[in-house]
């Protein structure tokens, strides 16, 4: 999780002033984004978590229109490497564009309004509750899902509190992450002197992958009976794998194998998908690993991840969020 | 005294050898001022490393000590070690 987090930091910090500086003070974004982005975000707030169903309405048909690139590869992922019939896969990329219309219209939500915004049914509970009893905590493992945040919110508020484990580097702020890859030099600034103390230090409520002190906040959690979810669908981590997933060779993160051997807590997997207007989390049984042998044991238990995260995306792949990254046919 | 804390960097020197797989003696140790100047520590190697110590030495690190700073300070740990009652 924090493999090479000294070594590469030089070189980040070099590219990351080198890229600011080249920054126009002002860019076409920015002005966008005061155009309707802070407008929206402030009538979503003063009219409420209800105006979101309109909104999705409204929004979804022009979504489709500006995703068609990323409906086109989300469906020939589906085709490819889930075998789903064209028509199938279609019908699934749409409706896998309709959710991230929803997720970017819940994103606009102040997280003052986010609990209670929409409904979450929960299943599986008591497998969670089993594996919590002994009194260390468990690693819930789930995929890049899309009703992420109301999913946790909705758990939430059913007292079931999780520390997502996150993947954020200042240079996936600069060049990755949309909402501030085009940000001018003025809004960036800005942008900056609030993420940066969030990102590692002061950031409640996650753990940063980049953190170098992330595994041990992750023990921290555990020891002391909590819950961290881990997705292990990007090879974000130190410890990475190639692994045959969805017949054909990626790279994945494996740490959360590391964690369970090491602090001896279950691995849960979390399913979570909207369902019409309501969020499901659903959890399973732990998955059965086994940490007594060596090479072969491990590899095993790498089988065992990775046949759990693809039975979970076989049941619900308009969920996942990762379908139009072009990292899918990376080996 | 100085006993007393040789017996502890052995022990450190053992955890650190089956928990990282390195072979480093108490001697470099004690030279080293830090941990990752001496053996590669990713993330995984820290936990290692971490839960080595602790079963070790039979004790729980407290939770505002239990960082990669820390960790990776050895004489930091070792004075931290040499303070635990026996």
């Amino acid at each position: 999780m924090a493999a090479g987090a000294q070594t590469s930091k030089t070189s980040v910090d070099q590219t990351f002033s080198a890229t600011r500086q080249a920054r126009p003070l002002v860019t076409w974004l920015d002005i966008a984004f005061l155009i309707y982005y802070y407008p929206l975000r402030w009538l979503v707030a003063a009219l409420g978590p209800r105006c979101l169903n309109w909104l999705q309405l409204c929004a979804e048909p022009v979504g489709r229109i500006l995703q068609r690139g990323d409906l086109r590869i989300a469906e020939r992922g589906m085709t490819k490497l889930l075998g789903f019939a064209p028509e199938q896969a279609r019908a699934f990329a749409r409706q896998c564009c309709d959710n991230r219309v929803r997720t970017s219209l819940w994103e606009l939500l102040p997280d003052e309004h986010a609990p209670g915004a929409r409904p979450v049914r929960i299943e599986g509970r008591e497998h969670l509750e089993q594996a919590l009893k002994p009194g260390r905590g468990a690693v819930l493992v789930a995929l890049h899902c899309l009703a992420k945040r109301e999913a946790r919110a909705g758990l939430q508020r059913a007292g079931i509190e999780y520390v997502p484990l996150i993947h954020v580097t200042k240079s996936h702020v600069r060049d990755r992450d949309p909402r501030y890859a085009g940000y001018g030099r003025l809004l960036w600034q800005f942008a900056r002197s609030r993420l940066h103390p969030m990102l590692w230090t002061k950031m409640s409520g996650y753990v940063a992958r980049m953190d170098p002190d992330a595994v041990l906040k992750i023990m921290r959690i555990l020891r002391d009976g909590g819950l961290v979810m881990v997705s292990p669908d990007v090879a974000g981590t130190s410890s990475v794998q190639p692994v045959q997933f969805l017949s054909s060779l990626r790279r994945m993160s494996t740490g959360c194998l590391d964690i369970a051997r090491l602090t001896g807590c279950p691995l849960i997997p979390m399913w979570v998908w909207r369902s019409g207007n309501e969020c499901v989390v659903e959890f399973h049984e732990p998955l059965r690993v086994c940490f007594d042998g060596g090479e072969e044991t491990l590899e095993s238990n790498v089988r065992v991840l990775i046949e759990a995260m693809e039975r979970q995306l076989r049941a619900h792949p308009e969920q996942w969020e990762l379908w139009d990254q072009r990292v899918l046919g990376e080996s | 005294m100085m006993d007393g804390l040789q017996v502890l960097w052995e022990r450190l020197e053992r955890v650190i050898n089956r928990a990282l797989g390195a072979e480093v003696s108490s001697v470099e140790l004690q030279q080293a001022a830090r941990l990752d100047d001496l053996v590669a520590l990713d993330s995984v190697a820290l936990l290692e490393f971490t839960i080595g110590v602790e079963r070790e030495f039979s004790i729980r690190i407290e939770n505002d000590r239990l960082n990669r700073d820390f960790m990776t300070d050895l004489p930091a740990l070792v004075a931290y070690l040499s303070q635990l009652p026996a």
